[in-house]
């Protein structure tokens, strides 16, 4: 039995727990990020690290000194965007330069020259241990769908919860009800219950009473780590919401696990999780941003077309400091903004970003916003 | 008696050393420069003239931003970078040494050390936040003056944490704090702190940090920044007791060093060039679309040196003494 | 048809190759100038928030360009190495559809160059482009990628790339090389991308600089790929750029030869690929026990910090080989 962890993101962690837990292994929740997983990172990254990589770098740090982990597995990737090479830094940093002593397991695709199939093979086989293939599979399929669900369910709740925190007045209630939910769903071993756990968090979310008017609607567009991980963002979307904003995020876990895992994953595989292809994506960011520049990039741009088109009042582009792709982005919305005559908030965070420059900067924004639905009425 | 003068002009401030033959200082004079480099040093070589009487000048050599200004206006015999200069004399101080933290007006830097030499160093390069003008900035908005500033950061207790990685933002974010209602005292103890972590952040990242420690530059002054910086390291500093003008006495210690090797004469200009007219002026190049600022430096009307041109056009020429008549025009 | 080619992330051996090429179909190309402080004003105020500056140099220069020229020509970098999984940084990737944000007419095609067939595709679409056929698109890939050639190898001795393509396109030969003159002299070895390190403005003429202080210089461009190519072997996996796997695998190489006596990595603020490229510099630096400095440029750089440092660099490694520091 391996004790597992992986850096935070959101509540991606509810997931592996699912996987883990299946397999046998022991999962060691990543400790929430605070003041000092930030400091840490920073200590140890190099100075123009990504912020994404900092913090997780900070969080594992934090883990490994607890001396509860053995074990430590990321993903690894094919670029071009500097996430892909993470696991190389971590195990770099970590090792050589703070000789901590760990098994690290880096999952990269099997792709030249990045990877190859006996790496994977490798991987699968630290994974079965002990167990017969037979009951290798059962409990990996068994755990992958239990943190599906999970995940599914959690972002709705979460989904759920951004836009009706912008029309209470006592948001307490609504996230207390969330709070719980997630607790139960992380703690559920069934599908079914996780289910009934989400039935009732929702009902009871929705049933209570809206207390304000004159909400305004706006969308997220940027980064994946930035956006899902609220201590990050200085939690931007919980000062939308209690300012009256509406809030429909672009990008979640598993539509990026959609994105970027199940295309590569081998026939019949990729037919049965129902691979749905990029087509919108590509379709709405032309002509702006006509190819792929990594990580979000595209996916920014397209999703601030698709959130003009259906009529919100603006969208707020989070994005970490120096990120290469959503520089790019950040580039050509300036030309989106201009064409669709559309309001587009780009923020950026690292460790320095203060909270009374972005209060500033956000209540500007939807004054903006509101000063426009006047106009326009 | 044979003595030497080490001379750094900063952008903030204008050191001079008179040294000894063995190594003894004799004078050190600390003044700002405010702008006006040259009646800095003018003027510091007044008052080093008073201290030393009619002993002999054998060697000057400069440093600081404005090294090959004072070079030409005093006719030194040796030019140096600030980092070989402070290096020098923190190892005069204290033979071993192996880290050297310098914090000054304008610029930072770190300065890592074995068995006497020089292995590593690094200056600030993302902004001031990590230097002493930030110190005095934020003092004038509280309305306390700098030297008071060390008092006040002893007397915190619980030291208020400041974001920010430039002045500008770490400004907002101290105001915010001030608003919030935060005591004076851990205000300014935070800012003490606040700029100790950056400066280990930004300028001492990624270095061997070893003890001893020696603290120097103006800043070293401030009691606050002391106590921040061994809380921070957790092994004590120690300040020289020239830390102002340490710079300054690396260069009195090379040129020495230098005048006794290479046995040559001084070319200083002697102290008599205090009586005379210096003068800058400076033109933009129309040569290429750059439009460099070109500066000459007179002495009277006779042009002495010129500088500031990215592709070296006019400094080359004046090494011929080719422009020197159009120079002269300019005049 | 009048075309245009932005320096800025554009480098030497392929702003040979385009003009070459271009001017072989009967066009006339344009090349903008080096950076100089106009263009540099022009791209910072239109140029990205955030971004590094070189991007923001490449949005100056085609700004000079686009009332001068027709079009732009800007392929769209997306390979240059043998896999064709080993690409660019993002912001080439993005750099045709940020011109578009403020000019209207470029011409921009997927490149992958990685192979001689990835190019004659690339050529022979560029070709379809501009109404020309395949043969003649042949004859004009032949001259264009002898030209880029020589240059290439003049890089390798140590002339500068603007020189050495005003060279192989007719003028004389340049006087300054950075080849070994005096085998006494102390090695520094420069690693940088090239767009940083032959940009004189933006480097402030670093290469030349330390040549008349006194050293020799070596540049990843005077090495043989191979070399290059094998040090890459002592990184787990490689990284996902053409341009870094140069500067890291030039570094690592230097990093083991005994005759270097120093390495300075130019780097520009924010730019992404050079917080992994720096760090593991670094890391193999402390290995072998070699002084290493890093400089940071950006549209801020002042001369004066930029020679301090290099000044009390140079001193440092002087004194490491055991020379006095006067």
């Amino acid at each position: 039995m391996r004790r597992i962890t992986l850096p935070r993101m959101g509540y991606s962690y509810i997931g592996f727990r699912a996987v883990f837990d299946a397999l046998g292994h022991e999962f060691v929740e990543p400790p929430p990020i605070t003041k000092r997983t930030i400091d840490l990172g920073v200590k140890y990254a190099p100075e123009f690290a990504c912020f994404p990589f900092k913090i997780t770098l900070g969080s594992l740090i934090e883990a490994l000194s607890t001396g509860k982990v053995d074990t430590i597995i990321t993903a690894g990737g094919i670029g071009p965007c500097r996430y892909g090479f993470y696991g190389v830094m971590y195990e770099k940093i970590l090792k050589e330069e703070l000789g901590f002593d760990f098994d690290f397991i880096l999952l990269d695709p099997p792709i030249k020259p990045y990877g190859n199939m006996k790496k994977v093979w490798d991987i699968v086989l630290k994974w079965k241990g002990e167990l017969s293939w037979r009951e290798f599979i059962l409990r990996l399929t068994k755990g992958f769908k239990l943190a599906w669900r999970k995940l599914k369910k959690v972002e709705d709740l979460e989904a759920l919860i951004l836009k009706k925190r912008a029309w209470v007045k006592d948001i307490s209630k609504v996230e207390d009800l969330f709070n719980e939910a997630i607790r139960k769903i992380n703690l559920s071993m069934d599908l079914d219950e996780v289910d009934a756990i989400y039935k009732e968090a929702k009902d009871s979310i929705e049933a209570i009473p809206d207390d304000r008017g004159d909400v305004l609607k706006v969308g997220i567009v940027g980064e994946i780590y930035t956006i899902l991980e609220p201590f990050s963002n200085l939690n931007t979307e919980r000062l939308l919401n209690e300012r009256g904003v509406e809030i429909e995020r672009s990008v979640w876990t598993t539509e990026f696990i959609e994105y970027n895992v199940f295309p590569g994953l081998p026939f019949p595989l990729k037919q049965m999780v129902g691979w749905k292809g990029k087509d919108d994506i590509v379709k709405y960011s032309k002509p702006f941003l006509n190819e792929f520049v990594g990580g979000h990039g595209r996916e920014s741009v397209a999703h601030t077309v698709m959130f003009k088109e259906r009529g919100f009042d603006g969208v707020v582009h989070i994005l970490p400091f120096s990120c290469m792709p959503e520089v790019v982005a950040r580039g050509i919305l300036e030309r989106v903004g201009r064409e669709l005559d559309f309001p587009i908030l780009s923020l950026s965070f690292d460790e320095f970003t203060g909270e009374a420059g972005l209060i500033t900067r956000i209540e500007a924004f939807i004054d903006l916003l509101r000063m426009r639905r006047r106009m326009a009425a | 008696m044979r003595v030497y003068l080490g001379i750094d002009i900063g952008s903030v401030s204008t050191k001079l050393v008179a040294m000894s033959d063995s190594y003894e200082v004799l004078s050190a004079v600390y003044l700002r420069t405010a702008g006006r480099p040259i009646a800095a040093l003018l003027e510091g070589l007044r008052m080093v003239e008073k201290d030393i009487g009619n002993a002999e000048v054998c060697g000057v050599g400069t440093t600081g931003s404005a090294r090959f200004l004072a070079s030409v206006v005093s006719g030194a015999d040796l030019v140096k970078n600030e980092i070989t200069a402070h290096a020098v004399a923190a190892i005069h101080e204290l033979p071993d040494v192996k880290t050297v933290f310098e914090i000054g007006g304008q610029d930072s830097k770190i300065i890592i050390i074995r068995e006497g030499v020089v292995v590593d160093f690094a200056m600030n390069t993302i902004c001031a936040a990590g230097t002493g003008s930030f110190l005095d900035h934020q003092a004038q908005r509280l309305g306390i003056e700098i030297e008071r500033f060390g008092e006040y950061a002893l007397k915190s207790k619980n030291p208020v944490r400041i974001a920010g990685r430039c002045t500008v933002f770490a400004e907002s974010d101290m105001i915010h704090k001030q608003q919030m209602g935060y005591s004076i005292e851990d205000i300014i103890a935070g800012l003490c702190e606040a700029l100790v972590r950056n400066y280990l952040a930004n300028v001492a990242k990624g270095k061997d940090l070893k003890p001893p420690y020696v603290f120097q530059g103006g800043v070293a002054a401030n009691l606050g920044i002391r106590k921040a910086f061994e809380k921070e390291i957790g092994f004590p500093v120690y300040v020289p007791k020239y830390f102002h003008v340490m710079g300054a006495l690396g260069m009195a210690i090379l040129v020495k060093r230098y005048v006794e090797e290479e046995g040559i004469k001084t070319s200083f200009r002697g102290f008599r060039i205090v009586e005379d007219r210096f003068t800058s002026k400076s033109f933009e190049c129309s040569h290429c679309p750059n439009g460099c600022e070109v500066v000459v430096i007179y002495r009277g009307s006779e042009p002495l040196a010129c500088w500031g041109d990215r592709c070296g056009r006019w400094q080359d020429k004046f090494g011929r003494g080719s422009v020197v008549g159009e120079l002269k025009e300019v005049a | 048809m009048k075309f245009g080619i932005p320096r800025g992330l554009y480098y030497e051996p392929l702003l040979t190759e385009w003009k070459v090429f271009l001017e072989d179909l009967g066009h006339s190309v344009e090349i903008s100038p080096p950076t100089n402080k106009l263009i540099l004003d022009e791209g910072v105020k239109e140029g990205v928030n955030e971004a590094c500056i070189s991007l923001k140099l490449s949005i100056g220069h085609a700004m000079y360009l686009k009332d001068r020229v027709d079009c732009i020509f800007a392929p769209r970098l997306m390979n240059m190495d043998k896999y064709k999984r080993i690409t660019l940084c993002p912001k080439f990737r993005g750099l045709p559809d940020l011109f578009r944000v403020f000019i209207p007419n470029v011409l921009s095609l997927n490149a992958y160059l990685g192979s001689f067939e990835r190019r004659l595709s690339f050529y022979s679409k560029v070709g379809r482009e501009l109404r020309v056929g395949f043969l003649r698109v042949l004859r004009a890939y032949r001259r264009a990628r002898l030209a880029s050639k020589k240059v290439k190898e003049l890089q390798r001795d140590g002339f500068l790339p603007d020189e050495a393509r005003a060279w192989v396109l007719g003028g004389s030969e340049p006087s300054f090389t950075l080849k070994r003159k005096d085998e006494a002299l102390p090695i520094i070895a420069v690693v940088g991308y090239p767009y940083i390190i032959y940009d004189d403005y933006v480097s402030h003429s670093l290469l030349k600089k330390l040549v008349n202080m006194g050293f020799n210089v070596v540049t990843p461009e005077m090495m043989d790929d191979k070399e290059i190519e094998e040090a890459l072997r002592y990184l787990w996996k490689p990284l996902f750029w053409s341009q870094s796997n140069k500067v890291v695998g030039a570094a690592f190489k230097l990093l083991r030869k005994p005759e270097i006596d120093g390495m300075i990595h130019v780097s520009s603020f924010s730019c992404g690929t050079d917080a992994w490229v720096g760090s593991l510099i670094e890391l193999e630096a402390k290995k072998f026990e070699k002084p290493l400095m890093r400089i940071v440029v950006d549209e801020h750089t002042a001369e004066a910090g930029l020679v301090t440092r290099l000044e009390a660099f140079t001193d440092l490694v002087r004194w490491r080989k055991g020379r006095a520091v006067i």
